[in-house]
């Protein structure tokens, strides 16, 4: 069959709506494979077009000082018009081509970039970074929409979350904090609308890249909204609360919900562990005490936590380790929660977040174990020990009360051991029962 | 739906040469118009990937807000005056827009002139810096800020009246 008349096809079936676009593009791309769609493919599309977009600015920076204004504001928006000039022919010409659509959107993302700046540069313009953000963010996100292309997305992400921290710096505004949703909502809306295309290795980078800067969203945020060290802890491990309750249990890595929740949620634990973030005295010296979270941020905390434990029961009340991770996030959430309200006892917290982050490190191992999972069970290790060396290492911890906690944990260790030894004899007793 | 994206991507590429055509506008039209003021300078060099080559620098005038003695942090719209010697002076920051001549702050938390850095060659802007570390104090450069209501461009950064390009390779 010939490859070319049946791709010809498939746009003419799509132009006359036969079928619909997403049919025509799966039909396109199993058609035309080995030609467009190969993941490595639009890698060095994407790669082979940003190192000619910088090359081309290299050449115009030799000689720039001698040229006359009008020549520099000229090649200043000529990298612009070659990516708004490749734009409109690959959409009227090679708009099924994957690896063309990627690497044109990233060469035309650059030309918007650059052309702003290098006009800035021409007037010695200084600063106004924040300025020069929002308006190369807003002037990329319909690239990502028209040319059906994520290699932008990430560079608007990194756009918007820079804008945000600027613009938040320091001073709380309505209006900021609502653009500032409002930007990253309108990348999310890229992701949400590709949501079902999971069999595509471009969203499932969307996704990534999503969460990644979900979480600086969350971070700016913290710092936009002054909020103390306990109470940025909250914000971010609730953050990490609601990814892991939203993964729907898979058992692969593909998906960024679980790896980075569990990597999240567990470095937020470690390092609440050292117990500095329940000294009331430590914030009594920036001259603030009480909670810095104002009433409206503790409700949507609260409904974040309910909505987690909903979603996390709904997700993995047929896993009882997961579902149990999950509590053990919460109670966190909830003991930090408590402690930014009564801002007392630092040392009690101090010892529940170290029980259960050892909690937590002991049930993985034990769950790595049973499931014959090498890197489950070194991730439990890699926790459990962790936490040990931390402790030992602890100077505001006595040193006889170290070594206490040690003994216990130790015979708690030998206790866990000896009760695996033995329900392992009991299952090998049962077995060989059976067999006589 | 693909008949629409030709359009939308029309309509998207007029709005991204509008954005760097007015700049540009912007710009010529406050270096024609705007009123003309010199600020004292230091230089001193630096170097940023992507940024390129360029000189730093620090306005006598900015350098006096960072000393404690001087309350005038606060506000987004610094007053101008010229002094005795011709050189501009920040007399006062304000928060709202003063009637006369003012200058806006390029920061959100204080008060700072939009005079940072000036792009010049790559093979100029070390030469500068030796240049002016030999003999700052004597040479006194500075800069002329074109200002228009909230639009600020530099003009020119010069040492002895002759402008930094031409004296560098004066040099």
């Amino acid at each position: 069959m010939n490859k070319k008349w049946l791709l010809k096809e498939i746009e003419l079936w799509r132009e006359e709506e036969i079928i619909d676009s997403d049919s025509a593009e799966t039909l396109q791309n199993r058609y035309s494979a080995k030609s467009s769609s190969g993941t490595l493919t639009i890698i060095f599309s994407i790669l082979g077009s940003l190192l000619i977009g910088t090359g081309i600015i290299l050449i115009f920076a030799k000689n720039w000082y001698l040229m006359p204004r009008g020549i520099k504001i000229f090649l200043s928006i000529f990298p612009l018009l070659a990516g708004q000039g490749l734009a409109i022919f690959t959409l009227i010409k090679k708009y099924s081509s994957l690896a063309i659509r990627e690497g044109v959107a990233i060469f035309y993302t650059a030309g918007v970039f650059t052309a702003i700046a290098m006009i800035s540069q021409t007037f010695h313009l200084t600063y106004d970074f924040e300025r020069y953000l929002l308006l190369c963010g807003l002037l990329t996100l319909p690239i990502i929409f028209i040319l059906d292309a994520v290699s932008p997305l990430a560079v608007y992400f990194y756009a918007v979350v820079n804008w945000g921290a600027l613009a938040m710096d320091g001073s709380y505004s309505p209006m900021n904090t609502f653009l500032f949703l409002l930007l990253f909502g309108l990348g999310l809306l890229y992701v949400f609308v590709n949501r079902k295309k999971v069999d595509d290795i471009r969203h499932i980078y969307t996704l990534w890249i999503s969460v990644v800067a979900g979480f600086a969203v969350t971070l700016v945020f913290t710092f936009g909204l002054s909020l103390d060290g306990a109470d940025v802890f909250l914000v971010c491990l609730v953050f990490f609360t609601m990814l892991f309750a939203v993964d729907k249990n898979r058992d692969d890595f593909l998906l960024p919900f679980k790896p980075l929740s569990v990597l999240g949620g567990l470095i937020i634990m470690m390092i609440l562990s050292y117990g500095w973030m329940f000294d009331p005295y430590a914030y009594d010296y920036y001259g603030t005490t009480g909670t810095s979270m104002s009433v409206w941020l503790a409700t949507i905390i609260a409904l974040t936590m309910v909505a987690s434990l909903f979603l996390g029961y709904k997700h993995y009340r047929k896993d009882k380790g997961k579902f149990l991770f999950l509590i053990a996030m919460l109670s966190t959430c909830v003991l930090l929660m408590a402690w930014s309200v009564t801002q007392t006892n630092g040392f009690l917290y101090t010892i529940l977040i170290n029980l259960i982050t050892g909690a937590v490190g002991v049930g993985i191992i034990v769950r790595g174990v049973q499931s014959a999972e090498l890197s489950v069970t070194n991730l439990g290790m890699l926790v459990t020990v962790g936490l040990i060396l931390m402790r030992f290492f602890d100077e505001d911890m006595d040193v006889f009360w170290r070594g206490v906690a040690f003994l216990i944990l130790g015979g708690l260790f030998l206790f866990i051991n000896f009760r695996i030894i033995k329900k392992r004899k009991q299952v090998l007793n049962v077995e060989e029962a059976a067999v006589v | 739906m693909k008949k629409l994206l030709l359009p939308l991507l029309i309509v998207l590429i007029i709005f991204q040469l509008g954005v760097p055509a007015y700049l540009v506008y912007e710009k010529v039209d406050t270096l024609k118009t705007g009123a003309e003021y010199k600020f004292e300078v230091e230089i001193y060099d630096a170097y940023g990937a992507g940024k390129g080559q360029y000189v730093s620098l620090m306005a006598l005038e900015q350098r006096r807000f960072y000393s404690y003695s001087e309350n005038i942090f606060d506000g987004k719209y610094g007053i101008i005056t010229t002094g005795e010697d011709g050189f501009a002076k920040i007399a006062q920051t304000v928060k709202t827009k003063p009637s006369g001549a003012y200058i806006t702050s390029s920061s959100n938390g204080y008060f700072e002139l939009p005079i940072g850095r000036y792009y010049l060659d790559k093979d100029l802007a070390p030469g500068v810096q030796s240049l002016l570390f030999e003999g700052q104090q004597k040479l006194r450069p500075y800069v002329i800020l074109r200002v228009k209501n909230d639009k600020v461009v530099i003009q020119g950064l010069y040492i002895d009246d002759v402008r930094i390009e031409d004296y560098t390779v004066q040099d």
